[in-house]
């Protein structure tokens, strides 16, 4: 419990109510009645010394929290109070310290409050006190330099800054207890010389300020969970512990510490509760016991980062990540070491059949935060896969053509090189074989399609009906489109789709120019090589079971949604309409059955399934 | 009377320039043991509100002693957190010699004075007889960067705890922008 012991500073005790200084003024001695101040300026700065009266006051550590307040002023001496994370990156850890302009005076990641706590090297060296109960009694020493460049003064349209700071002596020992205060003030303008020199223009003794004590406690709040103190920096560091990958084709990971995966859908998938040397690698999409990870992304793109307190002890410690197997045919590249904490740890290049073309040796190396430290791209077109080191470490890399030409070279910081494969790597793709059918196009006996795209005067080749567009939509919400292909729908309902190699789960969603849109009723795992899916033997393959019975055991998409909204409704009817009383004839999507021309024969098929209310069911 | 003077002013001028700082090839040595003499010292020169302490590196072979650096301080910069403290790391030789070779290869770095608002000042000591050097390049926030940056890379095989407090320097100056 914090109390509070403004023990009615005697007038009658302070020798000195208020100072002026100047950069010449020699110490100014304030006495109150828990102890005595000495102010000191200090080149362009102040030291500031509490010693404690041991008969009032009895405390093995006491220290000096002091409070700031900003306040830019503009050439007409109109004055504002701002936060100080709003003037420069350097205070942004204040941001959210700060109550109505005021906040504790602190660095980066201290734990406590007091200007000369115990936080190392932070607080050092200045010097906490002490006072009665037998120990020494010994002075509360700080010294501080502030300063506000004329820079920040410019960029924010201001002419003067004036800094107010509060400085209270507290026993920092439990019953925490707030002795006498003092105030300083530090000034300066743009017509000063931009080096530092400022004014300190006065100093009084005061009891503790309502905006004081509201900027402690604010800092108390921020700075403590589950009471003990903390250091509220280090959780953002976590988010700093990160980096987003592209994934468009196989991705293998582990780590040797918790973490999670973000999906650009938002979903989180977290890695082991507690660090482990030796995670299972095991492929995305790949059902693992319950105490293993899993990720199965939802986006394109996924965001792979350090969970859990980055203690302040050791903020170097490693997230070892390792992703490896970029496979010719794809897009992908891979990029590792975003920080010092992240380590390349190797990277395999691959064929499709998975045999490892080159690979480049684990090192653990460092480089800026937030930059990409070894890179590695595949070009499918040039056969050629590109290394880029911007580590401040040597990466070995080998490289073995078809006919085991071995090739090891060693790639220092900053270089690049280029390994080519000319017609070695064959094409590595995903393919989804599909079977469907478009209800109007239907023959009499069921079981295949009229030539549609002949009928409609389109160059088309023998069995081929029309084209339909495919897309691997993400299996979460919000279901983003992550691959798509145009294919052509043969008459016996088949159609083959090929994709960049992936090895995921995904909705398979079918567009086609007047059926309604319908997707699988389940994600579908993809994978390298041939996946097959048959729409047309059960309604239930179907999201939603969305397709009608077009001869026995064969189901077929709705036909009739000619405006794409994926409804098929009287929306539909005046474009059908249209094209009817225009006698169109040829390639368009009113032609509902696919003969090659729009006429009263396209009717019933659409009259019935606006009747019915149809349209496209879709996972939410 | 006129000729003291004149001796005066010249003895002055032999002591300024003895004091000015040296150009970067002047500190690099050809003998790698030397390196275990050398002080390094970084302090942040940008705004601030509370003081923030400097980092001083030191050769494993000698006794850090900040106040080496004063005669060479540049005007009109702040070392206010010279004053403030030092946050003293012994390092080895070797690693120092890391550090100073990875610096030659960044030529903006090396030269000798540098930002006229630098938020870092990057001063190293090259104590060998017969004559002590230092030399000392004023950053801005981007050369800060590269400058810690290339520190992080020279201490990488040094204990952790070295690196841990090399980064929380960073962290408290620039390195959290």
């Amino acid at each position: 419990m914090k109390t509070k012991i403004f023990n009615q500073i005697s007038k009658a005790c302070i020798i000195l109510m208020l100072a002026v200084f100047s950069s010449s003024a020699f110490a100014t001695t304030i006495v109150s009645t828990n102890g005595t101040w000495t102010i000191t300026p200090d080149g362009r700065g102040i030291k500031i010394s509490f010693k404690a009266d041991s008969t009032h006051v009895t405390c093995a550590k006491i220290g000096l929290i002091q409070t700031v307040k900003i306040t830019l002023y503009d050439a007409a001496g109109n004055g504002t109070v701002v936060n100080p994370a709003d003037l420069s990156p350097h205070f942004a850890h204040l941001g959210d310290d700060t109550v109505g302009g005021t906040v504790v005076d602190h660095l980066w990641c201290e734990k406590d409050g007091e200007y000369n706590g115990d936080d190392n090297p932070q607080d050092k060296p200045n010097k906490q006190g002490s006072s009665g109960a037998g120990a020494a009694t010994t002075s509360s020493d700080m010294k501080d330099y502030p300063y506000i460049g004329n820079g920040i003064l410019r960029k924010a349209g201001k002419s003067r800054v004036v800094m107010e700071f509060e400085v209270c002596a507290v026993c920092m020992t439990p019953p925490v207890t707030t002795y006498d205060c003092i105030k300083w003030k530090y000034e300066r303008d743009t017509t000063a010389n931009d080096d530092g020199s400022s004014s300190l223009v006065s100093v009084a003794p005061a009891a503790e300020t309502p905006a004081h004590a509201a900027a402690v406690a604010k800092f108390s709040t921020n700075h403590t969970a589950a009471g003990v103190a903390i250091c509220p920096e280090e959780q953002a560091l976590i988010n700093s512990f990160s980096k987003l990958y592209d994934l468009l084709g196989p991705l293998w990971f582990k780590a040797n510490q918790p973490f999670e995966v973000i999906s650009a859908g938002g979903r989180v998938k977290k890695g082991p509760a507690a660090p482990t040397s030796s995670l299972p690698v095991a492929p995305i999409g790949t059902a693992v016991a319950p105490t293993d990870y899993v990720f199965v992304p939802s986006g394109d793109r996924i965001c792979l980062r350090r969970t859990g307190i980055i203690p302040s002890t050791d903020p170097q410690i490693p997230f070892v990540a390792s992703f490896s197997d970029l496979y010719f045919g794809s897009q992908e590249s891979v990029e590792t070491g975003v920080a010092s904490s992240f380590q390349h740890t190797g990277i395999r290049v691959k064929n499709c059949s998975g045999t490892t073309l080159c690979a480049a040796a684990p090192v653990s190396s460092t480089n800026t935060m937030g930059h990409v430290m070894f890179t590695a791209k595949i070009n499918n077109t040039t056969q050629q896969v590109t290394f880029k080191n911007n580590s401040l470490s040597t990466h070995a890399i080998t490289c073995k053509d078809v006919l085991h030409n071995l090739s090891v070279a060693t790639l220092n910081p900053g270089d690049s090189l280029v390994y080519s494969f000319p017609g070695q790597v064959p094409s590595c793709v995903s393919t989804l074989n599909l079977k469907l059918f478009i209800q109007g196009y239907m023959n009499g006996s069921g079981g295949s399609m009229g030539p549609v795209l002949y009928n409609q005067g389109q160059e088309a080749k023998v069995g081929e009906c029309d084209s339909i567009d495919v897309q691997l939509r993400a299996p979460y919400s919000p279901f983003q489109v992550m691959q798509s292909t145009r294919a052509v729908l043969r008459q016996d309902g088949t159609a083959s789709c090929t994709f960049s190699p992936t090895n995921q789960q995904y909705f398979i969603a079918v567009k086609h120019r007047n059926a309604v849109e319908t997707w699988s009723a389940n994600p579908i795992q993809l994978q390298l090589g041939t996946v097959l899916y048959d729409f047309s033997n059960a309604a239930s393959k179907a999201f939603g079971a969305n397709q009608i019975a077009v001869a026995p055991g064969v189901w077929a998409f709705y036909s009739g949604d000619i405006s794409q909204d994926q409804s098929i409704d009287l929306l539909d009817m005046p474009i059908y309409e249209a094209a009817v009383n225009s006698f169109t004839y040829g390639y368009s999507p009113s032609d509902l059955n696919g003969d090659g021309s729009v006429d009263l024969l396209d009717y019933p098929l659409l009259e019935a399934n606006i009747n019915n209310f149809i349209f496209s069911n879709q996972p939410n | 009377m006129k000729k003291l003077i004149t001796m005066l002013m010249l003895f002055g001028c032999l002591t300024m320039s003895s004091f000015m700082t040296s150009p970067f090839a002047t500190i690099v040595s050809g003998v790698p043991l030397d390196y275990a003499s050398y002080q390094v010292k970084i302090t942040y020169t940008g705004e601030q509100l509370k003081a923030a302490p400097s980092l001083l590196l030191t050769g494993s072979g000698r006794v850090a002693n900040k106040d080496e650096f004063i005669p060479y301080r540049s005007a009109n910069v702040r070392y206010s957190n010279d004053d403030a403290g030092v946050f003293e790391i012994s390092l080895s030789g070797t690693t120092i010699k890391k550090f100073v070779d990875a610096l030659a290869l960044r030529p903006e770095l090396c030269t000798s004075g540098g930002r006229t608002q630098p938020v870092l000042s990057l001063m190293i000591e090259r104590n060998v007889a017969p004559a002590e050097i230092v030399f000392e390049h004023l950053a801005d926030m981007v050369e800060a960067h590269t400058i810690l940056n290339l520190l992080e890379g020279a201490i990488a095989t040094e204990p952790s705890i070295t690196k841990t407090n090399v980064r929380r320097f960073r962290n408290y100056t620039i390195g959290h922008h």
